[in-house]
């Protein structure tokens, strides 16, 4: 039995390391959208107080 | 030539002369024709053929009757009834045709032919792969006798297609086991029904596999696929299958053979225990492994090498599986101390060691983001880190062993806490190091394998780089004009592969996220070259890649991206287009739209006519039912709009060109009707599309009222709510956009 590290292609690292990066941008992407959404939220939500 | 002219109608006769050919008395001619008919089956789409299923059959199944003299035209005959299998679905339906084929193969497992033999049982687990629902009967009456005795044969090609046989079992029922439980999840019936062949066959079938395991072959080096190999693979796939019925009957064989004198038992102890880790309860696992571990990390100093290597790997699965039963105060010293003494042996050992401590880093360190000031694993991290560093200052890379290192310490560096944060540095200077000696020997290079060789080490160099820049995050500014010279240095380079450059972006990715605005001083050396690897689409993967950091840079930068923004817009809108393009990176093409507008704001303005339009008809593409690969696609490519359609709302929101939106709007409300209305959108799609909802609404407030008071709106967002097919947030953004809507329309 070899462990999966050994028995990995190099072509089945770079896809590894691909999708890594492309998981990376989503989780930021996702983080700035969601951001500019609660931001949505509390302003109006502070306008309707004021 | 049949595979091209048979599927336009061409070569009409071909299997009429092939099966005149199989009914002459001349042997040669029969064998040779059969062998046709077996590529002619292999090669060509099943539908094609399946007109001429009958006749293809009858002639094959003659050929691989018992009453056959000539075991060469058997053979033949089998060989192409394993290639026709595919296309006899109806045959198979009928009974009275599959008794028939069944029973010719089962004869043909008891030829005194081994290669007829071997092929028989390479034909049933074709059969059992394609026709498990059709299984029961024959399994009882036949099949579990056949492949038991199968596994017993002398000949271990027999014997490797009879464990073979039984690993295929095991994937069908471990496939069946989760359909069942996606099934019950969902609230329905499963499609298919297990019949726990694995589980009624345990007691005949196990103690020929753990006999099986000690009939290892005595050369360590070769590669060769062998009937031992075969019994543990088997045993691991048994334990996912079974689950905690497999235990009672392997620890027993553990116990008795761990610590025998024949390095092949213990050898064989060893394989089972690690072989049962993934499957049985951890619950039940743990008091085991908690009584095995200190017998285990002794073993790592065993005298055969062979012993070593197993030990070490099941080492791995303890510590990827079931890391609770590692005990700080108890085991980790002496662990680590075996893993680490581990990096000085043979390759493979080296691997599985490499392989354990990434498993280590992963379970204790962590997760990445997430801060901690230490870890289980922090007391440890700089002897490892210097037993990495000094194992992969080596030349050659045999069994991946270098690869390997490099990567546990790309994971080590990405799972560390705050008291690391100095190790990590030093592995920063020591890459650089290394890379900057690359790249000084590039003149060096002979020839193509000392080419790929040097790319390799580049690749991993690189790969534990980005990881550091990742977990150094800010802290990395220090040494960020070194990197940057480097790794500009590198892509300037001409002779570098295609791979290298993938690398290469993705570090610099790491650097925009870590730097942020402060990457603004090198955007102008490097958008060039990104520029230069957006423009060639048939090296598609670099492609996606550069596409994926304009992204990043955009996120970086802000509205200082605006000056590359026209170049950039100019080149993705052509690659948009290109033909030559591999299609899975337009999605990632439109999403990149969506970051660009966020970034720059209202300067994205000037290219809304081109981006709307191109939108509008990727939105606009359907997939045809049941091609569940397009149905993806479109999936992809709908994400791709509405991440789109989200960086340009927001982007543009609060700002005047806000309204130049306004008459592409009935569009983007079709399209999210259209997407919420199609059933086979995903969970992640239908949260895109209702936070682009909340987005107009609060970027459009009241302008929109009759677009939301749409009954289809409403209806959307309570099923979102409601449904249990939709996950905690999508029902969170569905909170979040009916506020917004109810705010707009008030």
């Amino acid at each position: 039995h070899r462990s999966p590290l050994a028995s990995r292609s190099r072509a089945e690292t770079q896809e590894k390391r691909r999708l890594e990066a492309l998981e990376l941008q989503k989780r930021q992407r996702s983080i700035t959208v969601s951001k500019a959404r609660q931001l949505a939220l509390g302003t109006a939500a502070e306008e309707e107080e004021e | 030539i049949a595979e091209i002219e048979l599927p336009m109608g061409g070569w009409p006769d071909l299997i009429r002369i092939m099966l005149e050919n199989i009914s002459t008395d001349n042997a040669t001619l029969k064998q040779s024709t059969l062998q046709a008919i077996g590529y002619v089956c292999e090669a060509t789409d099943p539908s094609v053929l399946a007109s001429q299923s009958n006749d293809i059959l009858t002639a094959v199944v003659q050929g691989a009757r018992k009453e056959e003299p000539n075991q060469e035209v058997r053979l033949a005959a089998i060989n192409a009834l394993i290639n026709s299998l595919d296309f006899i679905k109806e045959n198979f339906e009928r009974e009275g045709e599959r008794n028939f084929i069944m029973q010719v193969v089962c004869e043909a497992t008891q030829s005194t032919s081994s290669d007829v033999q071997v092929a028989a049982f390479q034909c049933l687990v074709r059969i059992m792969q394609t026709y498990y629902d059709k299984m029961r009967l024959y399994m009882e009456k036949a099949l579990f006798g056949l492949t038991v005795a199968g596994m017993n044969n002398e000949d271990d090609r027999v014997a490797l297609q009879a464990i073979e046989f039984w690993s295929t079992v095991c994937d069908e029922e471990i496939d069946l086991k989760e359909e069942l439980l996606e099934a019950q999840e969902m609230g329905e019936q499963p499609e298919r029904q297990t019949y726990h062949f694995a589980e009624l066959a345990l007691g005949d079938i196990l103690p020929v596999l753990l006999w099986i395991l000690t009939k290892q072959e005595e050369d360590y080096d070769e590669d060769e696929w062998t009937v031992s190999m075969a019994s543990a693979t088997c045993l691991s796939l048994l334990a996912q299958c079974v689950g905690n019925l497999v235990i009672g009957p392997v620890v027993p064989f553990i116990e008795s053979n761990i610590q025998n004198e024949n390095w092949r038992n213990r050898e064989a102890a060893v394989m089972a225990f690690g072989s049962i880790m993934d499957g049985p309860d951890p619950n039940v696992l743990t008091p085991l492994v908690d009584q095995a571990l200190p017998t285990l990390i002794a073993m790592m100093k065993d005298p055969v090498v062979h012993v070593k290597d197993t030990v070490a790997w099941t080492l791995g699965r303890i510590c990827e599986l079931l890391i609770q039963c590692i005990k700080p105060e108890v085991h980790m010293n002496e662990l680590v101390s075996a893993l680490v003494y581990g990096l000085q042996d043979s390759p493979r050992i080296v691997g599985n060691c490499c392989w354990s401590l990434m498993n280590l880093a992963e379970q204790l360190g962590p997760a990445p983001g997430d801060e901690a000031p230490t870890s289980t694993l922090s007391v440890f991290f700089e002897g490892i880190i210097t037993a990495l560093l000094q194992f992969t200052e080596r030349s050659n890379n045999e069994a991946n062993c270098r690869t390997s290192a490099y990567e546990a310490i790309s994971t080590l560096a990405m799972y560390s806490a705050n008291d690391c944060i100095n190790t990590v540095q030093r592995i920063v200077l020591t890459i650089l190091d290394r890379l900057e000696v690359t790249m000084a020997m590039e003149n060096q290079i002979l020839d193509a394998d000392d080419r790929a060789s040097h790319s390799e080490l580049q690749s991993s160099l690189l790969g534990v780089l980005t990881n550091c820049i990742r977990r150094l995050s800010r802290d990395i500014s220090q040494v960020a004009d070194r990197i940057m010279t480097v790794v500009l240095q590198l892509l300037n380079n001409q002779s570098k592969q295609a791979t290298t450059t993938e690398d290469a972006f993705l570090a610099i990715g790491a650097m925009t996220s870590a730097l942020e605005a402060d990457f603004n001083r090198y955007a102008e050396l490097f958008v060039p070259i990104l520029c230069n690897a957006l423009q060639n689409p048939s090296e598609y993967q670099l492609c996606f890649i550069a596409v994926g950091l304009i992204g990043d840079i955009c996120r970086a930068l802000g509205k200082d991206a605006a000056p590359y923004c026209n170049n950039l817009m100019q080149l993705l809108v052509t690659n948009l287009q290109s033909p030559v393009l591999h299609r899975t990176v337009k999605p990632a093409i439109l999403s990149c739209f969506g970051d660009i507008a966020l970034a720059i704001g209202e300067s994205f303005g000037a290219y809304l006519d081109v981006v709307m339009m191109v939108l509008q008809q990727a939105g606009s593409m359907r997939a045809e039912r049941d091609n569940y690969e397009m149905i993806d696609y479109v999936n992809t490519l709908y994400e791709g709009c509405t991440e789109a359609y989200v960086g340009i709302v927001q982007g543009l929101n609060g700002t005047p060109q806000a309204q130049m939106l306004l008459p592409f709007l009935p569009n983007v409300f079709e399209f999210i009707r259209c997407v919420a209305a199609d059933q086979n959108g995903t969970d992640t799609l239908t949260r895109s599309i209702i936070g682009l909802l909340g987005d107009l609404a609060e970027t459009f407030e009241s302008q929109l009222k009759t677009f939301f008071q749409q009954d289809w709106v409403g209806q959307l967002l309570r099923d979102a709510r409601t449904s249990r097919h939709y996950g905690s947030s999508t029902k969170e953004t569905s909170r979040w956009a009916k506020e917004m809507i109810k705010r707009a329309c008030q």
